[in-house]
């Protein structure tokens, strides 16, 4: 599972989940019988296990000897205008030296100002003073760490007055400028396109696919005009349509679900995971068939 | 945009979505794209909104008791109160709460139990992700011959917490009346994944706390021979050291 994806940076892990806290109990035990195995790999949230042991720990490295597993991050407010945060990063190298993880994510945002922390994912006007600041700081955080990071487009629900570029446009020069890689988020893109009127295709269209590592999905809710990424539902239809485009644009790419709220059981994600397969092998082939 | 610029402007941002006094919040809009599907406000506000939820849930999830008990709506009141005094200054969510306790029984002289309450939720939730430590093994002790006892080392584990805590905490928590002699506080530990919490006897509250200090099993029956005989002190001591050891509570000084 840990093949080279067509013209990719990053190896094809395969259909992973998150793990969280709700689920410990059935990755540990492979229940219910099977379904773990159905899962190629595992994405953990890096805070989460920033702890010195305990039942996190012992869970993650449980997981760690079965399965591939991959770090993305919260906190790492690569956007912010406050400083690195020196400590932080310092237990992430740890915690990355610990797990050996496929590959360490953040998101393209920020979350920190005047030493606060929001615990949000914020958005950047995507300038280019913009980028030249944010591709110092991912330069500076890869050679921090010693690897290079994937940073993960965000859901958002305003854009700036002063941006000069798109989103995608932004991604693509940061990725190419700081040589780093990119997780997509398909969902994400499908929110901020409705929230503040772009086209998702063309979004598509302008990544470079070399540098796409991971993709996410996840389900969405509405709020007035509003699209409100909540983690709590399954993939929308429309969802699934973008990322069948997206993989037949780009090859196969690990794919995972993301699910925080109102968690189902176990059984159910893995559920979902399989028309991941499924989708992704029609994408697939029609990409071949071209 | 010079990094000075986006610094005034994050400034205004983070302090219209937090209400923190850190910059010019009247300005946030100013930046904000508005247009027919939501105005710059109402964008900002989707913000504003998902950081009150999601500090205030992250406080649920730390005192999932203390927030029972208030209800939803006085638990929500509670939380803005709190972060208005305490933001967040870590990376992670896990530290939020650790100031709570104290400040809720600052802001609450009327109800210390609720407090109480709280620091016996966040004593529980600290030890949850400390550190790993070989325990003392029961059958380390009792391959120990008797004349070594009284020059055993002894030490707690990292992963406890001793509480001063009266009984009213404990029947918070049971939701029961207190029927137990709490005189010594609580002791909350976690063996292997398991977080456990119990009562103290204010004797066994002195005898653990010279334990959590470092001392030797000899002076613990010194101590509690002061006031009574030395059979009774050291079958004492000893029923302690057990109940200890079986616990996973004592570290394993080797």
């Amino acid at each position: 599972m840990t093949t080279p994806a067509p013209s990719t940076l990053f190896p094809h892990l395969g259909f992973g989940l998150g793990l969280r806290r709700e689920h410990y109990r059935d990755v540990a035990e492979g229940r219910p019988r099977g379904a773990a195995k159905r899962v190629d790999w595992f994405e953990v949230i890096s805070e989460n296990f920033m702890v010195p042991g305990g039942n996190p720990r012992r869970v993650l490295e449980n997981v760690r000897r079965d399965h591939p597993v991959v770090l993305h991050g919260v906190s790492l407010s690569i956007g912010s205008t406050d400083p690195l945060d020196g400590a932080y990063l310092d237990r992430l190298d740890a915690l990355a030296r610990s797990v050996e993880p496929a590959w360490v994510s953040d998101h393209l945002c920020w979350g920190t100002a005047h030493g606060f922390n929001a615990h949000d994912l914020l958005p950047l006007p995507y300038t280019e003073a913009t980028l030249a600041h944010v591709a110092a700081r991912v330069q500076a955080v890869q050679e921090r760490l010693g690897r290079r990071i994937l940073l993960e487009n965000p859901s958002s629900y305003l854009a700036f007055r002063d941006a000069d570029m798109g989103e995608a446009e932004f991604l693509a020069q940061l990725a190419r400028r700081a040589d780093c890689g990119i997780l997509l988020d398909v969902n994400n893109v499908f929110v901020s396109a409705h929230n503040l009127g772009f086209d998702p295709h063309a979004y598509l269209a302008a990544l470079p696919g070399e540098r796409i590592g991971q993709i996410h999905l996840a389900g969405h809710s509405v709020d007035g005009d509003l699209l409100i990424d909540t983690h709590d539902a399954l993939v929308r239809d429309e969802v699934w349509a973008l990322y069948r485009e997206a993989i037949a644009r780009f090859g196969p790419r690990a794919t995972m679900i993301e699910w925080d709220a109102q968690v189902p059981p176990f059984a159910e994600l893995t559920g979902e995971l399989d028309r991941a397969r499924s989708v992704a092998d029609v994408a697939r082939e029609k990409r071949d068939a071209a | 945009m010079p990094p000075d610029e986006l610094a005034g402007q994050q400034a205004a941002l983070f302090a219209r979505i937090t209400g923190l006094p850190v910059g010019d919040a009247a300005r946030a809009a100013s930046f904000v794209v508005g247009d027919a599907r939501g105005s710059a406000e109402r964008r900002l506000q989707v913000y504003a909104t998902m950081y009150r939820l999601r500090m205030a849930e992250a406080l649920e999830s730390q005192f999932p008791r203390v927030a029972a008990r208030l209800g939803v709506e006085e638990f929500g009141r509670l939380s803005v109160a709190f972060l208005a005094d305490f933001p967040s200054r870590h990376a992670s969510l896990r530290e939020l709460g650790r100031q709570l306790p104290a400040w809720l029984a600052a802001a609450r002289p009327d109800q210390p139990a609720l407090a109480g309450l709280a620091r016996l939720e966040w004593a529980r939730d600290d030890v949850f992700d400390l550190a790993d430590q070989r325990p003392l093994a029961v059958e380390t002790l009792r391959a120990l011959p008797p004349e070594r006892f009284a020059e055993l080392p002894l030490g707690l584990i990292d992963a406890h917490r001793l509480l001063d805590l009266d009984a009213t905490a404990f029947a918070l928590w049971d939701e029961a009346p207190a029927e137990r002699d709490a005189r010594g506080g609580a002791l909350v530990w976690r063996q292997d994944v398991t977080v456990y919490h119990r009562a103290l006897g204010a004797s066994e509250r002195t005898a653990l706390d010279a334990v959590a200090r470092g001392t030797r099993f000899g002076t613990i029956c010194e101590q509690l021979a002061i006031d009574r005989s030395d059979e009774e002190a050291a079958a004492q001591a000893f029923a302690w050291l057990s109940t200890w050891a079986i616990d996973g509570l004592l570290r394993d000084p080797t």
